[in-house]
């Protein structure tokens, strides 16, 4: 598939600090991308060049084949950006707001009502239409900010802190929406946050950042099999016994990456669901399985793996 | 272009929405009213009738307890623009609007310069209407029409008075563009306001009795005094502006104020105190009318710079 | 001390009347003196005189001319005298002692007497400027004694003048920059005519005021004539009331008259400036409409 941002070499220098540093990124049409890391690693400045907000110090990124730097004007338009903090006029309601917006995208005076009501019904805000924004709650300002990128039917939607301050209800139906115009309309999401839990459910890439270098990048299965030595599952077992017969018979197994072992813990790591045979193994000794379990690889632990790394 | 002209109306429907400006409004309504109707009041002792700018005297006639129409106006135009300058660019900021907008397919300059036409515009209404209203009263009221001399004056006068606004404006807006809080960008306009109109003339005048005590001066002495603390006075726009308008609306006689070293060695007894053409006029206060009109743009062109110049994180 | 007191009051009261029996006594002996007196006084002739200081009087008509005449009498006897007066037709005279308000017609003098009269006399009817003689003549027939005084009455012309105006009112209304007629009205009120009215004006500053005669040759006694002022104040005069003052003045009589002037707004700049407060308004609220939310 095309990609829909190229970034080539991209850095950015605040003071002689490097917050991006040759920054190699691509990002497929039609994906749900999420860059990862903490706060301060560069995502927000990545985010303000993609747009041209922001002048690179090197390097170049281009958008649907536009440069962001020399051409911000044509990427602007068909990329829609909501901020971390997005915030509208608080006494204008929601349908001014939007209009607002829609002018600013140069979109016909006659049709931006069409396009208005369109936006608010797929975030479901229809009725609230002629509620000034002051009285929305931090939820529905969130699903309003996805109307007003909407409005420019995007290609790009660049989503910062999606979930940020929302419960996990509120959360789910964000994510829901985006995976529905990801689906239904082949809009392409980046999504930037620190909230990985969340994210990994519906990103299809994700790349990890931190401190402007893009330390991985790819599915989160890639990734942890990257970072695990290409396994893809944890099992934890837990027995009372004798545990060095056992760990021999464990390390004979087709399959077994690795074996960890802690007092009476193991921690096996393999490319196969290996718990049946671990049970059988385990009932063919005098030992007792006392507890197991198994684990996707969890993009946390990728994550928390990285950062233990660094 | 159109986004110029959207964020131009957007702000200027906020104007016209907004209590801030609707308060502003009925302010400079019912001073503006009541400097007419004390005018009217005393409009015939003053009017020695050979002099002919009667229409004028409308604006710069004072009474017992009301000041002049041109001293409330000095007054509330630096109020205004500080009102709607000050929270200009750091509101929006805060707000987390300015990304959102600026995200947008517009250039980034549309913002500002929309905000800014959307400000003199309003400001523009403001000063039109009353001045308009005032001559409409005073029409009605005195039944001379006015000269087109007197005509061509009083709209210098509202040219300049937008211009000295929108000096305050661009100031207060530059403000809101440096500091972050509104709360610190309005009190640094209103200090530097409070400084220029009251504590300058003190300094100035402490200055001037120190280099040239006035106790027992001579004339040419005080007359001396008097220079030096003009000169420092000259200093602040808010001196410039009323010299100006002073000179444009009291043709005979108004440019006194501005020199004070010709009014001190000229041979009084020789002079008339006859009225200065337009032309005259204006020479006057050429220099006054051109440093209001730069500071203005200065001001303007600064804040335009650093808003260019400034990043757009949310936080 | 109380008996001291007592003591003294007695005597006081004894003296006193001691003195007031002394005067009733006295009197009568005095009186009775006197009349002895006059009994023994010689024949003098009877003789009545008039003595007048100023014998002629000038005045305007319509005023009263006031004589002062001192009467005296010499003889043997009171006698009274008829008081009569002739004077030319119209003209009534009133004579009166000095100080006292009954006229009289007839008087009763003691040989010796000198009285004071006050005369009075007044034209009752309109006559012309001249001397009209007055005789006031005392007489008593029984022995034909008559004393006559001859005082004239000298009536001066008058000359009076009122400038009023035609309707009567003191206030007009003017349109500013616009000739206002206004009529006027000389009247002679003197007895005399009046030659070479001149009229002039103290107007506000800038004003014209004129008038279509500003130099009237003559007007007879009693008799007015019109004149129309035109006033015209400068094209920008505030609107307001003003005063302007009207003199007519001749060699003998002057008036003059404050008019009070409404200067009224032309009424096309009246509705310019409510159609500005009007556009200005409008304007304002069109604003408002157009660009205010909700």
């Amino acid at each position: 598939m095309e990609d829909i941002i190229i970034s080539k070499n991209l850095s950015k220098n605040y003071n002689g600090n490097k917050a991006v540093s040759n920054l190699d990124l691509s990002i497929k049409k039609g994906e749900i991308y999420g860059l990862l890391g903490p706060n301060g690693a560069g995502k927000s400045t990545i985010i303000l060049m993609i747009l041209g907000l922001t002048e690179p110090s090197s390097g170049t990124i281009n958008v649907a084949g536009f440069n962001s730097t020399r051409e911000a004007l044509k990427v602007k338009r068909i990329a829609g950006y909501l901020p971390e903090k997005i915030g509208f006029y608080e006494d204008m309601t929601a349908e001014q707001n939007l209009a607002y917006t829609a002018e600013l995208n140069n979109i016909k005076y006659s049709e931006i009502p069409k396009k208005i009501e369109k936006a608010l019904k797929i975030v479901g805000l229809v009725e609230n239409k002629k509620q000034i924004v002051k009285q929305f709650s931090k939820g529905m300002k969130q699903r309003l900010g996805i109307a007003d990128v909407l409005i420019k039917d995007p290609e790009l939607v660049i989503f910062d802190e999606p979930t940020e301050g929302l419960d996990v209800k509120v959360a789910n139906s964000i994510l829901d929406t985006i995976i529905k115009l990801n689906k239904e309309k082949g809009i392409t999401f980046m999504l930037s946050s620190h909230q990985l839990n969340l994210i990994q459910k519906i990103c299809h890439r994700v790349g990890i950042l931190s401190n402007g270098n893009l330390i991985g990048e790819g599915k989160i299965d890639e990734l942890g099999r990257k970072l695990f030595g290409g396994g893809r599952f944890i099992i934890e077992v837990e027995i009372s016994g004798d545990t060095k017969e056992i760990l021999n018979k464990f390390s004979n197994l087709k399959d077994v990456i690795d074996i960890g072992k802690e007092g009476n813990v193991f921690q096996i790591i393999c490319n196969k669901d290996l718990r049946s045979e671990i049970s059988k193994i385990i009932a063919n000794t005098e030992s007792i399985l006392t507890r197991m379990n198994i684990k996707d690889y969890a993009l946390e632990e990728i994550y928390l793996k990285y950062f233990k790394e660094e | 272009m159109r986004s110029i002209l959207t964020v131009y109306r957007k702000e200027l429907t906020d104007y016209f929405s907004s209590k801030k400006f609707i308060i502003l409004l009925g302010l400079v309504y019912v001073a503006g009213l009541s400097s007419v109707y004390v005018s009217l009041q005393n409009i015939r002792d003053a009017t020695s009738g050979l002099d002919g700018f009667i229409f004028l005297k409308l604006f710069t006639i004072s009474g017992d307890i009301l000041p002049s129409f041109i001293t409330f106006i000095s007054l509330f135009i630096p109020i205004i623009g500080i009102i709607f300058g000050f929270d200009a660019i750091n509101s929006e900021r805060r707000s987390g609007n300015l990304s959102r907008v600026m995200s947008q397919p517009i250039f980034r300059d549309s913002i500002i310069n929309g905000k800014f036409l959307a400000g003199i515009t309003t400001l523009s209404i403001i000063i039109a209407s009353i001045v308009f209203l005032i001559s409409g009263i005073g029409l009605r009221s005195i039944g001379v029409p006015p000269s087109a001399e007197e005509i061509l004056r009083i709209f210098f006068f509202i040219f300049i008075c937008i211009f000295y606004g929108t000096f305050w404006m661009s100031l207060s807006m530059l403000f809101s563009i440096i500091m972050e809080k509104t709360a610190t960008s309005i009190l640094t306009s209103i200090a530097i306001w409070l400084f220029l109109v009251i504590f300058l003339p003190i300094i100035a005048n402490a200055i001037a009795n120190t280099v040239v005590p006035l106790e027992n001066a001579s004339a040419a002495d005080q007359v001396k005094n008097y220079v030096i603390e003009h000169n420092i006075l000259r200093s602040s726009p808010s001196t410039l502006f009323s010299e100006s308008i002073t000179t444009l609306l009291v043709p005979a006689g108004g440019h006194f104020l501005i020199n004070p070293q010709s009014f001190a060695s000229a041979d009084l007894s020789k002079m008339l105190l006859s009225p200065l053409s337009l032309g005259q006029s204006l020479i006057q206060v050429w220099p006054q009318i051109i440093v209001i009109i730069a500071l203005a743009i200065i001001c303007f062109a600064v804040s335009y710079v650093i808003f260019m110049r400034q990043e757009i994180r949310a936080t | 001390m109380k008996v001291k007191s007592k003591r003294i009051k007695s005597a006081v009261i004894a003296i006193l009347c001691v003195f007031a029996l002394s005067i009733i006594f006295a009197m009568p002996s005095a009186i009775l003196a006197q009349e002895e007196e006059a009994e023994t006084e010689t024949d003098v002739p009877e003789e009545i005189s008039f003595d007048i200081p100023y014998p002629e009087v000038k005045a305007k008509f319509g005023e009263s001319f006031n004589f002062k005449v001192d009467v005296s009498y010499k003889g043997d006897e009171p006698l009274t005298f008829d008081v009569n007066w002739e004077a030319p037709e119209g003209w009534y005279v009133r004579i009166k002692p000095s100080y006292q308000e009954t006229e009289i017609s007839a008087v009763k003098l003691d040989p010796g007497q000198e009285e004071s009269w006050e005369i009075s006399a007044a034209p009752q009817v309109k006559v012309e400027p001249g001397d009209y003689p007055i005789k006031i003549i005392a007489s008593n027939e029984d022995i034909g004694l008559e004393a006559t005084a001859e005082i004239t009455a000298v009536i001066t012309a008058s000359y009076d003048m009122d400038l009023a105006t035609k309707t009567g009112r003191l206030n007009t209304e003017v349109t500013s920059g616009k000739d206002n007629k206004y009529t006027l009205v000389v009247n002679n009120t003197g007895t005399d005519s009046i030659e070479n009215i001149s009229l002039s004006t103290q107007e506000p500053e800038g004003w014209l005021v004129n008038f279509d005669n500003d130099d009237i040759e003559t007007i007879e006694s009693g008799d007015k004539k019109e004149i129309v002022a035109t006033i015209k104040p400068p094209e920008k005069t505030v609107a307001g009331d003003y005063v302007l003052t009207l003199n007519a003045s001749s060699e003998n009589a002057q008036d003059s008259l404050e008019l009070r002037v409404t200067v009224l707004t032309p009424t096309i700049w009246g509705w310019v400036g409510i159609g500005i407060i009007v556009i200005v308004i409008v304007g304002v609220a069109i604003i408002f409409a157009r660009l205010g939310r909700r």
